[in-house]
């Protein structure tokens, strides 16, 4: 067997360009979703995609990706708006969006027993990954970067105590929005290579598994990102091999890193 | 903090071993050690698999490999999978049909520059064109046939055809005329000898003896034109219109329907005018697709004396070297049973 073929291939090396810039990205923004509980949210978002693409079917656009990333931005500021307005739980709110964008998509992508054209984007085909697609990329990975070397401070306040936070004159509903916006952007850019069904995973299991056996938030994003990092390269060379999708295997790795952490992380944390 | 990066480093060292060591056992195990000196011929679907085979029938050192290509639907939507990929890139020969057939092959070929292509139907020409667009055939009719322009034009032909997104500019289906097939084995045999000079006497044996076999599937049709040359017929696949040319059938209309939206996208009108030709022009016999044409086949069916003959369009199968012969005689079959004559 040789280790090295799978780099002969442009589409793979495409794919590994991705891993690179995508997992530490998710690594970082996934201790922040964890920290605020907003796993559904992101979840949620995921989900709207199917709703994006649609509204791009339905108004004759060729590349689906740009009404996929409008609408995701949409739903997540409206979410995060009705959210802060509303007196209902966020879990309710979050689950009646979720679904009824779901239930749209679905009506609209399967009409005429059509659906099976959209279904590769459910598990992601990793052939997808493009050249303008890396430049995306790099665009949002370096927007991203630079919110959270600048307004961390102020995000982590805010996850520890959003009225505190909101009393020191933080603005709270504009950090929240930019963290919505952001989060919404790298879950579309990669939704086509890892999958719509799995993509929150990628978000939540490498900052969960961190959070098993860090004490301190460097300790909590340094791990994150290197799970993150080792699941996406290593899923991604496995799954060349034996001919298993992509997104799958690198959360089936990143599965096993959260139940070992889980079990022995324990002793790490008094 | 010093145990815990050690239990991340032992915890990823465990993680990783293991994973490289169950991949390596998967492909070990899946890999079936070939000698290197085989040569690779990759084809890109079924028909082209069957010739290719039956050409290099008995020569050892070639081996012919199809690209896994759909188990359903429609060959226009594949998307081609890294193994795909794979497999082309220790291809020595991709035989293709061309004529538009393969269009999943756009976005990659790039990648295989030196890959020697053999594109079947060339020197022949295909059916130009489908009725399904009769508003703007006439306008469009010099820029989809203008190969040359192909690329400057792309963008027009989308804009005209949003209805059918892949919507064909010659019909590519060649394979279903047997005329048409012995070209391309014709073709495709040349172009093997020339590849593989050593083997030359083989593929040329192989050649004669497979022609002869498809010359007596060409006598059987013979017999059916010969007592339903002119007849006027319906086909609800454009794949068909090579069987009609084959029989010198007249198409009355033809519907092309090999994609679930094409048929929900079937007006009740442009039913009831097929109805009303069928009726008029006393057709007996429509040749549908079964998996997309079912339904439409089916009402037709009801309203009027016509039968649906449900042909083989000779793209799936066992592998086996009289696959194609068997389909098409098949196919004759049903076709003396519709049209209720003795052979």
């Amino acid at each position: 067997m040789n280790f090295t073929d799978w780099l002969s291939f442009g589409f793979m090396r495409n794919a590994l360009v991705a891993i690179l810039i995508m997992t530490p990205l998710f690594g970082m923004m996934g201790t922040m979703v964890v920290n605020k509980k907003m796993a559904f949210f992101s979840d949620a978002l995921g989900h709207s995609a199917l709703t994006g693409i649609a509204v791009g079917v339905v108004c004759g656009l060729g590349d689906t990706t740009w009404s996929m990333i409008i609408f995701a931005i949409v739903f997540a500021l409206l979410l995060n708006y009705i959210a802060s307005k509303n007196t209902l739980s966020t879990d309710t709110l979050i689950s009646v969006f979720s679904s009824c964008s779901i239930a749209i998509g679905l009506a609209i992508l399967s009409k005429d027993g059509n659906f099976g054209k959209y279904s590769g984007i459910l598990v992601g085909d990793v052939l997808s990954i493009s050249r303008k697609e890396i430049i995306f990329l790099v665009i949002i990975f370096a927007v991203t970067f630079l919110f959270w070397v600048l307004a961390f401070n102020q995000l982590n306040a805010m996850s520890i105590h959003r009225a505190l936070a909101k009393s020191k004159r933080i603005p709270v509903a504009f950090y929240e929005n930019i963290f919505a916006v952001l989060v919404a952007l790298t879950v579309m850019l990669s939704i086509k290579w890892v999958g719509i069904l799995i993509i929150n995973a990628l978000l939540i299991l490498p900052a969960a598994s961190s959070r098993n056996i860090a004490t301190n938030m460097r300790e909590y994003h340094l791990y994150s990102v290197i799970f993150s990092m080792f699941s996406g390269v290593l899923g991604l060379f496995v799954s060349y091999y034996t001919n298993v999708a992509t997104g799958p295997m690198i959360i089936i790795l990143a599965s096993v890193i959260f139940f070992t952490t889980y079990l022995f992380g324990s002793r790490f944390k008094q | 903090m010093k145990s815990k990066n050690l239990f991340v480093a032992v915890m990823l060292s465990v993680i990783l071993a293991v994973s490289l060591g169950l991949t390596g056992i998967y492909v070990t195990l899946n890999s079936d050690e070939q000698p290197e000196e085989k040569k690779y011929i990759v084809t890109s679907f079924y028909p082209m698999y069957v010739m290719t085979a039956n050409l290099i029938d008995g020569i050892s050192e070639l081996q012919v490999t199809n690209l896994s290509e759909p188990k359903t639907g429609c060959l226009h939507d594949y998307q081609l999978t890294p193994a795909d990929l794979k497999l082309l890139s220790k291809a020595d020969l991709f035989v293709i049909n061309g004529c538009d057939m393969e269009s999943f092959l756009d976005n990659v070929m790039e990648e295989y520059q030196d890959l020697t292509i053999v594109e079947t139907t060339s020197g022949q020409t295909p059916i130009q064109g489908e009725d399904h667009d009769h508003e703007q055939e006439d306008v469009d009719h010099e820029e989809e046939h203008d190969y040359e322009q192909e690329d400057v034009d792309h963008e027009e032909e989308h804009v005209h055809e949003e209805a059918h997104d892949h919507a064909h500019e010659s019909n590519g289906h060649m394979w279903m005329s047997v005329a048409s097939y012995r070209g391309q084995v014709e073709y495709l045999a040349e172009r093997l000898c020339e590849q593989y000079p050593m083997y030359a006497t083989q593929i040329v044996d192989n050649a004669k003896a497979y022609d002869s076999q498809l010359e007596a599937l060409a006598q059987r049709q013979e017999k059916l034109t010969a007592k339903t040359g002119g007849t006027d017929v319906v086909l609800l696949h454009s794949a068909y219109a090579y069987v009609a040319k084959d029989y010198g059938w007249e198409v009355s209309v033809l519907m092309d329907l090999d994609e679930e939206d094409q048929v929900a996208a079937l007006s009740a009108g442009d039913l009831a005018l097929a109805v009303s030709e069928i009726n008029e022009k006393g057709i007996r016999v429509i040749l549908a697709e079964e998996t997309y044409g079912a339904s439409v086949a089916e009402s037709l069916e009801q309203e009027t004396d016509a039968k649906v003959v449900y042909l083989d369009t000779c793209n799936r199968g066992d592998f086996s070297l009289d696959s194609y012969l068997v389909s098409m005689n098949h196919n004759i079959d049903l076709l003396y049973e519709a049209l209720e004559i003795e052979e």
